[in-house]
């Protein structure tokens, strides 16, 4: 046998592993209907845990075939959705990001691996506020936000607000 | 109506036997020593002994001590002088301080329990314990200490718990159950198999999404003159004031309940986001958003009308709101806060637009406030139960529950039907889940875009809440067949509304038509006409507003709004931009805060740009404020402004490299001349009736996937799509057009590399998900991509209306469309952006001059431009 060979039996057997692995009954995720190419290895450890959100929003019982996997996951994508919200305000505290679900989004057969997560904030005055965000599990970008707090001051006046440049007065 | 005094001054009168005696002097005793600052260690259960009568029970303060005691009372308070010793209160039969919550679908119908439904808490904390019931089997604590706020907290939160089930419970049972059975109706038939009629985590599994089924509420926060609700927790938590080291927030319980109510309303806009405890929508409908809105103060009248609804009262935070500033509210006319002319007269209601920046403390000082602009929609709110109460022959003992009980209905019907995530709005007849395969949708376009649909492209404004709450009244209270209450007819309904100035609308848009279709309607039958599958029938014409009942709504023309001309009023400029770093990054500091993040172009430019020279330089990142003017004769009110993406051009790349596009010809502006495409040509013609916002598109190569862009389906790039606001001027070949700015950034010399271009993230491209390359030079920060105007004056623009003669007046973030610059774009580059205006009392923002019918434009209209006056905010990039 000579060497091409051999690899090419390894690559047959490592293929043959990733396809029983994905279609094993003993995993949550989701069973495909059809074959799947190849999967990177971050991506196949990664969807067993994830909940495969389909067309209209619907929760899939099994990955349908030949999905485009547009990211993998970042072990590191909190980190980096932190840089990104410090990079907007240095006045934030504290920064929490709680996950609550790991998701895989499919549309027009494109996947994404996202983070649906809690970011809890804290200002100088350790007070909180809070909300929901969907997260790019790679690059830690945030998608969308929901359930912001709500928050009945006292004073109302006082909140922020900007004045015009003294050029329009 | 205020209530005065009710001091607890005959403390022996209601004595039942000698062990109560006891433990009151015991109590008196415990309670000598009056706490100056609140106890957090260690729990100090103030009862050793208990014959009985106080098992789960405590005392309590009914009300806040401005109301208990005297209006007066010094913000060093001792609460003990409110607390009630002669009438225990139950507080919970579990041996931790938490309550439950049960929902029950009819009287003989298994009840949908959640049990530990709210925990209470003194402070946050991370290592946080749920308060023990005490040793003598009472929840009875020193007045003043942790604990016993926090069984306060308990006992008001469970009673306004407890009562919203009352009123759904009934809700459902004549819903589902009594009188109207045969009508299609939003609260959902399924509430106790989908277990959204509390919040709800999602299990088993093996995430931990809505991570509490509970609400944690917070006595004693760490929140300076402040109460807030956290959908995210879910959370109430009361605030302080560090001045006072014995106030309070959370011995308010008009707060407490104000503050229930948006965790109600929280509950009631998600009624129908899942049919079980295994398909949720990914999202949670919420009311409100950055700032100034008419959602959220939608919000805002609706908690404090929850308020009256516990305590019966028409004023809120006499204590709570009042110590630290003057910003109580009265719910209604006759309060004598209110200025004069004010008055429970058809004239004198306190009428949208004329009072949304009222402030009854501050009446000279207008004030654009959701708390401000929500008082109207409480005002109505009362006024409408006070009518139930006198027309709909009720029992005098109970009228107040049952006329609230209907109002109660009635909220809840309009918010599960505009909170609908997945964009049903109702079920059948029957109450059955409208059936998942059918591809027919009839609220907020579809599951895929339906979040952007409630929240930045249609939300709740005044009109549209107004319509549904309306359309429910006709169809709930005043049918003379199965109505509950026929003496208040629709001619009642909409003289009331009419009152206020909340008669927005010229149908009820009542005719169940498809957010993609109009010939497309659900039939009362149940079942659904669609012409594709044989169905001849017309669709019905929505019920009209009887036009005489119309005195004080006054509806005025789209084509009457435009950008202020410079100097049409003295010292008023077209639009204004703030481009200083201090206001730019306080700016960006309260989105986050607030729960806005904006996914800043790392690199390409940032606030340290910023340059302060009130132009739009490379780099930047600013806030512009279009400074919209009114020409009627008449208020504008609600006047949304959006920058976000939508149809507004052909894309001519047939290659599908490039997604190169024309803008369509929507208006006079932008000409053929120009680049345009005129608007009755190609895919400018109609209007897409799905919201897809990437123009770029990456495909499965598997045929059998479905694909959105069919022609073009393997292709990178979308044939027709929604795209960005903003074009860029092109000079070549001697002449000039406005084109994408995927297209100029290779034709002009800039030959920039995508990873240069603003909103790169390292993602592969796919749909939403990514940047876009039309937005690679001007983009609209996400977040920021709508503002929103209380209301214009008759021939004023908002600027002038709002500064009201002071020159030092200052805008809210909502007021603000904030755009990120790149660094890389050449001075004197040319960009006009297509934003699209409406507003509530809008004549022609809401059905076609083409259709008799006057009905409602469909969701998918709001794709296009015809509900809106494109508003063109042009500007050249300069140093």
């Amino acid at each position: 046998m000579t060497r091409k060979q051999k690899l090419l039996l390894v690559a047959l057997f490592m293929a043959s592993a990733i396809l029983g692995y994905l279609f094993s009954p003993s995993r949550n995720a989701p069973q495909s209907d059809s074959l799947v190419p190849p999967l990177e290895k971050t991506i196949i450890e990664s969807i067993d845990k994830r909940i495969f959100v389909g067309p209209d929003k619907k929760t899939l019982d099994k990955v349908p075939s030949n999905l485009k996997w547009v990211n993998k996951p970042d072990k590191n994508w909190k980190e980096k959705t932190e840089k990104s919200l410090r990079l907007q305000s240095k006045a934030v505290k504290n920064i929490t990001i709680n996950p609550e679900r790991s998701l895989v989004i499919i549309r027009d057969g494109n996947a994404l691996l996202v983070e649906s997560v809690v970011i809890t904030l804290t200002n100088q005055a350790d007070e909180e506020s809070s909300f929901r965000a969907v997260i790019d599990s790679q690059t830690g970008k945030i998608l969308e936000t929901w359930d912001r707090s709500i928050t009945d001051s006292m004073n109302p006046r006082d909140e922020f607000k900007f004045k015009l440049n003294p050029r329009y007065e | 109506m205020r209530v005065g005094r009710q001091r607890m001054i005959n403390l022996f009168e209601n004595y039942k036997n000698v062990g109560t005696i006891l433990l009151v002097v015991a109590l008196t005793a415990l309670s000598a020593c009056n706490p100056t600052e609140i106890s957090s260690s260690g729990i100090r259960n103030g009862i050793s002994y208990n014959d009985g009568t106080i098992t789960n029970k405590a005392f309590i303060y009914r009300d806040s001590p401005a109301i208990l005691d005297n209006p007066g009372t010094s913000a060093d308070v001792n609460i003990r002088r409110s607390v009630d010793f002669m009438n225990p209160e139950f507080i919970t039969g579990n041996s931790l301080l938490k309550g439950d919550c049960t929902f029950k679908e009819g009287l003989f119908m298994n009840p949908g329990v959640e049990t530990g439904c709210v925990h209470s808490y003194g402070s946050k904390t991370a290592t946080q314990q749920l308060l023990p019931r005490g040793p003598s089997g009472s929840w009875v604590y020193d007045s003043g200490t942790s604990e016993f706020y926090q069984v306060n907290n308990l006992y008001h939160v469970s009673k306004g718990i407890d009562t919203f089930f009352e009123k759904l419970n009934d809700s459902y049972d004549r819903l589902h159950n009594q009188l109207v059975i045969t009508k299609p109706k939003s609260i959902p038939r399924y509430l106790t198999e989908s277990k959204l009629f509390w919040f709800k985590a999602v299990s088993p599994s093996n995430d931990n999404y809505f991570r509490n089924s509970f609400l944690s509420s917070y006595a004693l926060c760490n929140l300076e003159l402040n109460a807030r609700f956290s959908p995210a927790g879910p959370e109430l938590c009361f605030g302080k004031w560090s001045a006072h080291p014995t106030f309070f927030m959370i011995q308010d319980p008009s707060i407490i309940y104000h503050e229930l109510g948006h965790a109600l309303i929280s509950v009631m806009m998600n009624l129908r986001n899942g049919t079980s405890t295994s398909n949720y929508h990914e999202y949670r409908s919420n009311l409100g958003a950055l700032g100034f809105s008419e959602a959220g103060s939608i919000g805002e009248g609706v908690a404090d009308y929850w308020s009256y609804v516990m305590n019966k009262r028409t004023h809120i935070g006499e204590w709570g709101l009042t110590r630290a500033n003057d910003s109580s509210r009265p719910m209604s006319e006759s309060d004598p806060m209110h200025i004069a002319g004010i008055e429970k007269t058809s004239e004198g209601r306190l009428s949208y637009p004329q009072y949304l920046l009222y402030d009854p403390n501050e009446p000279d000082k207008p004030f654009e406030g959701v708390h401000n602009a929500g008082q109207i929609v409480s005002h109505y709110l009362v006024s409408l139960t006070e009518s139930f109460k006198s027309k709909c022959s009720l029992p005098t003992a109970t009228a107040h529950e049952d006329a609230t009980s209907y109002v109660t209905l009635l909220l809840a019907e309009t918010f599960s039907e505009l909170g609908d995530l997945r964009s049903r709005g109702w079920d059948d007849d029957n109450g059955a889940a409208f059936p998942d395969t059918w591809d027919y949708r009839f609220n907020n376009l579809d599951e895929e875009s339906s979040f952007v649909w409630s929240h930045v492209v249609n939300p709740p404004t005044f009109r549209r809440f107004f319509q549904a709450f309306a359309k429910n009244i006709n169809k709930y209270i005043s049918p003379s067949s199965d109505g509950l209450c026929s003496a208040f007819s629709k001619n009642d309904s909409e003289k009331l509304l009419d009152d206020y100035g909340l008669l927005l609308f010229k149908t009820y848009n009542d005719n169940m038509n498809s957010t993609k279709d109009k010939d497309i309607f659900f039939k009362s039958d149940s079942s659904v006409c669609d012409p594709a599958f044989f169905c001849s029938a017309t669709p019905p014409p929505p019920t009209k507003v009887t036009e005489t009942n119309r005195r004080k709504s006054v509806l005025v023309s789209k084509e009457l709004i435009r950008l202020a001309e410079l100097n049409v009023e003295p010292d008023i400029v077209t639009y204004y931009i703030v481009d200083d770093k201090e206001n730019m990054q306080g700016l960006l500091d309260n989105m986050l805060f607030k729960g806005f993040p904006t996914n800043l172009s790392n690199g390409t430019a940032g606030v340290e740009y910023n340059n302060d020279n009130v132009q739009i330089s490379p780099g930047e990142v600013v806030a512009i404020i279009p400074n919209l003017f009114n020409s009627s004769n008449s208020p504008m009110a609600g006047v949304q402004l959006l920058a976000n993406d939508w149809d507004h051009v052909h894309i001519t790349d047939t290659q599908g490299t490039t997604g190169n596009y024309k803008p369509c010809a929507v208006d006079e502006v932008t000409t053929v001349d120009q680049g345009a495409v005129a608007n009755d040509t190609l895919t400018c013609a109609k209007t897409l009736d799905t919201f897809r916002r990437n123009v770029r598109h990456t495909v499965s190569t598997n045929p059998l996937v479905t694909s959105y862009c069919k022609e073009g389906g393997l292709t990178p790039f979308c044939e027709e799509a929604v795209a960005p606001v903003c074009m860029v001027e092109l000079e070549e070949s001697g002449s000039t057009r406005w084109v994408s700015q995927n297209e100029f950034r290779k034709k002009n010399g800039l030959a920039l590399q995508e990873k240069d271009c603003l909103g790169y993230g390292y993602t592969g491209a796919v749909d939403d998900f990514t940047f876009n390359p039309h937005e690679c030079l001007v983009r609209v920060l996400p977040g920021a991509s709508s503002a929103f105007y209380s209301k214009i004056d008759p021939q004023k623009s908002y600027v002038s209306t709002m500064r009201n003669g002071n020159p030092n007046y200052k805008f809210s973030p909502s007021n603000a469309i904030v755009l990120e610059i790149n660094k890389w774009i050449q001075p004197g580059t040319k960009f006009r952006c297509r934003l699209r205006a409406r507003f509530s009392n809008c004549s022609d923002c809401f059905s076609d001059k083409d259709d008799a019918t006057l009905d409602d434009y469909i969701d998918a209209d709001l794709n296009g431009h015809k509900p809106f006056k494109v508003i063109n905010f042009e500007f050249e990039v300069n140093d």
